[in-house]
């Protein structure tokens, strides 16, 4: 399968938009070395090397095909408007119409593709359930047959996944995304605003600052409850990535946030979380269903409770004077596993 | 690191809907040539010939085998009379018989066995004892056998009736349960170990290793994050790192986060800190809850396996536990905590490793190579990795929290959890060890079906 190829090993070799690099050694390399701890001292490199937009909408953009490449390979940051997640929508309609040979491999293709296989193994199982059915009624039981069956069927569904290339498909109003021998590239790269703070802020890598960024999120501050929301979520999303978990929207499994080990592409989502705030007590019937979406992806569900360390009226002074770094700072991260337990389960 | 995958392997898969096989129940039975293939409910569906239908007559056989078996169930010669006590609202057996005992009710010293409602409710259901109410007449008592209807009516709250469902529930699946507040007998707790004849010692050196700890950790944090102090004092934001490790550190110690006690030190320290405190809390533990055992003696109790906590979901004035409730059940918690076994076994075996390896080191003294020791290094960055993630994945203290809603019973588990303490980053391989490790791949490219 595509996904833990070695592949991706060399392509997501950074789990963050800032490289390091080390420093040379003094000895066989003097001048290099001397010339990084230069740049360190004196802050010659530039880390903020992504544009982004904020369109009317208040969405958070980023445009550039290559810085769009470079966040998405950094750590998996931002979501392709017209892709699942990574932005490789030129890339899938270059080889839908075959612009390119087709060894640029997609997940979504991947993900294709084994569903029709897997159609096509159930019918097969079912063609042979049929036949066994025959015999049956016959009164036949010929153990060889199903042997025979269960191997063969066994072996279709080991096989590996082969691509196919597909006939193209061109529709009449494709001629107008065909610019030369490429495809325009409309496809542009969304943030979440939890992200957007993050590259901000923590992993200054956008070119913007936080005062210009945040009101563009919530034009006016009065009270706390306008900033709730998403100061909990911001606090809980840079707790995870500070701890090395690749942390993406969790809107496809009803939860706030999943925590990757690695990347989608390497591993499933390990688990979901939520994040709440520290007095907050729903109904019963909302924790449940949570436990139970996550818990039917194959994921463990995590409450995140955030605890405000200071009062209300002080935190959204601290918003208000631009204080963030001590804003952040004095929220406080409670988890707690929730899991089902059932009784016969349990017992040794 | 063959991204870490196989390194815990989640076998917990929910799967409660697992039909019951009867044939495995036939060796009660003395039947022990059961036959029948263990496969998917499809195997019953009509299909138009009488194969199905043989196959369904045989389960249903071997079920029904099973169910008439006479061993199971109360013989009524054995029954027991219950008084019920309206008074104290428990019930007293004069003269208590049957294997129930061994787990239910708490002994007199006239030989007599008071039960407890809940208990008495359980009994009378399975059979087990005949409720006898006595009421004194003009020319002396007389008994009265009470009807199950009768004895349900003797419920005086809906809290009483919660109990009993949980209490019932858990009986019928085999486990031990006695209420949390039970004062019968002893029952050891997570914390005499160190309050008993050597406290004083123990004690001592918790307070030495303190001291200790605090000029330890003042040093070592301090040389850890003197670059950062530096930085912070002179608003000094490096845009330069010599490894990723170090642009993690960078932005790692912004959100405080909360950590459980891990060990037993941590939490004898926890609840000399709490002692003094003494809240209220609205949850209490109503069960502690035992894995089924024959050993156990209810006189003397081992540490408990669950403790529970009830929550009725439709009452109007208690709500789903907050931070601050989840808390205060945290702090009541006296029970056999996994955690504390896994540190002990982690140290154990490192200890034991550790010799042994450094035996080996010996034999070969000749010939030490550096490919070893780099699979060495490799082998442990894994292990400890997977510890990492073993960790965050069983948590910490935790309890059972049963919602109940118009009887129907829903039990969670809740874990303190520490996503904090544990660094998980990937480092990418440097150029100096890109030639090692860039050979691994090649073992770990077996594709695998997820």
């Amino acid at each position: 399968m595509a996904k833990r190829s070695f592949g991706n090993r060399l392509r997501y070799k950074h789990p963050l938009p800032i490289e390091a690099d080390p420093v040379p050694s003094l000895w066989r390399n003097p001048v290099q070395a001397l010339t990084w701890i230069m740049d360190w001292a004196m802050r010659w490199k530039e880390t903020r090397i992504i544009d982004v937009s904020i369109n009317q909408l208040g969405q958070i953009l980023v445009c550039d095909a290559w810085q769009m490449k470079y966040l998405w390979e950094h750590g998996f940051f931002g979501t392709g408007q017209l892709s699942r997640s990574e932005p490789n929508w030129q890339a899938r309609t270059m080889s839908r119409l075959q612009l390119e040979d087709g060894n640029g491999v997609n997940l979504e293709a991947v993900t294709d593709a084994r569903r029709r296989q897997r159609l096509e193994f159930k019918k097969l199982r079912a063609e042979f359930e049929a036949k066994k059915l025959k015999m049956r009624q016959m009164g036949i039981v010929d153990e060889q047959f199903q042997e025979q069956e269960r191997v063969f069927l066994k072996e279709k569904r080991d096989k590996e996944l082969a691509f196919e290339g597909d006939l193209p498909h061109i529709r009449e109003t494709d001629l107008e995304l065909i610019e030369g021998n490429t495809v325009v590239q409309l496809e542009k790269l969304q943030l979440l605003p939890v992200e957007a703070i993050f590259l901000t802020y923590a992993i200054p890598v956008l070119r913007i600052q936080l005062p210009q960024l945040l009101p563009s999120l919530i034009s006016e501050v009065k009270c706390f409850q306008d900033i709730k929301r998403l100061l909990e979520q911001y606090v809980a999303y840079h707790h995870y990535r500070s701890k090395g978990w690749c942390v993406r929207s969790g809107i496809k499994f009803g939860c706030d946030l999943l925590l990757y080990r690695r990347g989608p592409p390497f591993q499933h989502a390990e688990y979901g979380i939520m994040v709440l705030d520290a007095n907050q007590s729903n109904d019963y019937t909302w924790y449940s269903s949570a436990a139970r979406v996550v818990g039917g992806a194959k994921k463990q569900l995590v409450l995140c409770y955030v605890e405000l360390l200071v009062s209300e009226e002080d935190a959204v002074e601290l918003w208000n004077q631009g204080k963030y770094h001590a804003l952040f700072s004095s929220c406080k991260i409670h988890e707690l596993l929730y899991k089902r337990w059932v009784a016969g389960k349990n017992r040794d | 690191m063959s991204d870490n995958e196989d390194t815990f392997n989640d076998s917990d898969v929910d799967g409660d809907e697992l039909l019951q096989d009867w044939s495995l129940a036939t060796k009660f039975i003395g039947n022990n040539k059961s036959v029948i293939p263990l496969r998917g409910e499809k195997d019953f569906e009509p299909d138009g010939t009488s194969i199905q239908d043989s196959l369904l007559f045989k389960a249903k056989k071997v079920m029904f085998d099973v169910l008439r078996q006479p061993d199971r169930g109360t013989i009524v010669k054995n029954q027991v009379k219950a008084y019920y006590d309206s008074e104290s609202h428990t019930a007293i057996v004069k003269s208590p018989k049957g294997t129930f005992t061994n787990t239910i009710g708490s002994p007199n010293s006239n030989g007599s066995l008071t039960l407890q409602f809940h208990e008495f409710v359980y009994l009378v259901e399975r059979g087990s004892v005949s409720p006898i109410v006595q009421i004194e007449l003009e020319h002396g008592e007389e008994e009265y056998l009470l009807s199950l209807q009768d004895v349900y009516t003797l419920f005086t709250s809906q809290d009483e009736l919660d109990k009993f469902f949980v209490y019932a529930y858990l009986k019928r699946m085999g486990y031990i349960v006695f209420p949390a507040d039970w004062k019968y007998g002893k029952q050891s707790s997570i914390y005499d170990i160190h309050t008993t004849h050597n406290a004083i010692i123990r004690g001592g050196c918790v307070h030495m290793n303190r001291i200790f700890n605090i000029f330890t950790s003042i040093s070592f944090s301090w040389l850890k994050s003197w670059v950062k102090t530096f930085n912070s004092i002179t608003n000094f934001t490096p845009t330069r790192f010599a490894s990723t490790s170090a642009i993690f550190q960078s932005i790692n110690n912004v959100i405080p986060y909360y950590i459980p006690p891990k060990t037993k030190e941590q939490l004898l320290e926890r609840k000399s800190v709490c002692n003094t405190k003494s809240y209220v809390s609205n949850y209490q533990i109503a069960f502690d809850v035992w894995k089924p055992n024959p050993n156990f003696k209810k006189s003397n109790r081992y540490l408990p396996d669950f403790q529970i906590v009830m929550h009725n979901k439709n009452c109007q004035n208690t709500r789903f536990p907050n931070l601050s409730d989840f808390k205060k059940i945290f702090e009541q918690l006296d029970h056999k905590f996994s955690f504390i076994d896994e540190v002990d076994d982690i140290l154990e075996k490192t200890t034991k490793s550790n010799d042994t390896r450094s035996k080996t080191v010996d034999k070969r003294i000749d010939k030490p190579t550096n490919e070893t020791n780099n699979v060495h290094a490799a082998k442990n960055s894994k292990d400890s990795y997977g510890q990492s993630m073993k960790r965050i994945k069983l948590g910490y203290r935790s309890f059972l929290l049963a919602v109940m809603d118009c009887g129907l019973v829903s039990i969670i588990k809740v874990s303190e959890a520490d996503f904090g303490s544990e660094n998980i980053w990937y480092v990418p391989p440097t150029k100096q060890s890109n030639k090692h490790k860039a050979k691994r791949p090649k073992n770990n490219q077996r594709p695998k079906n997820r």
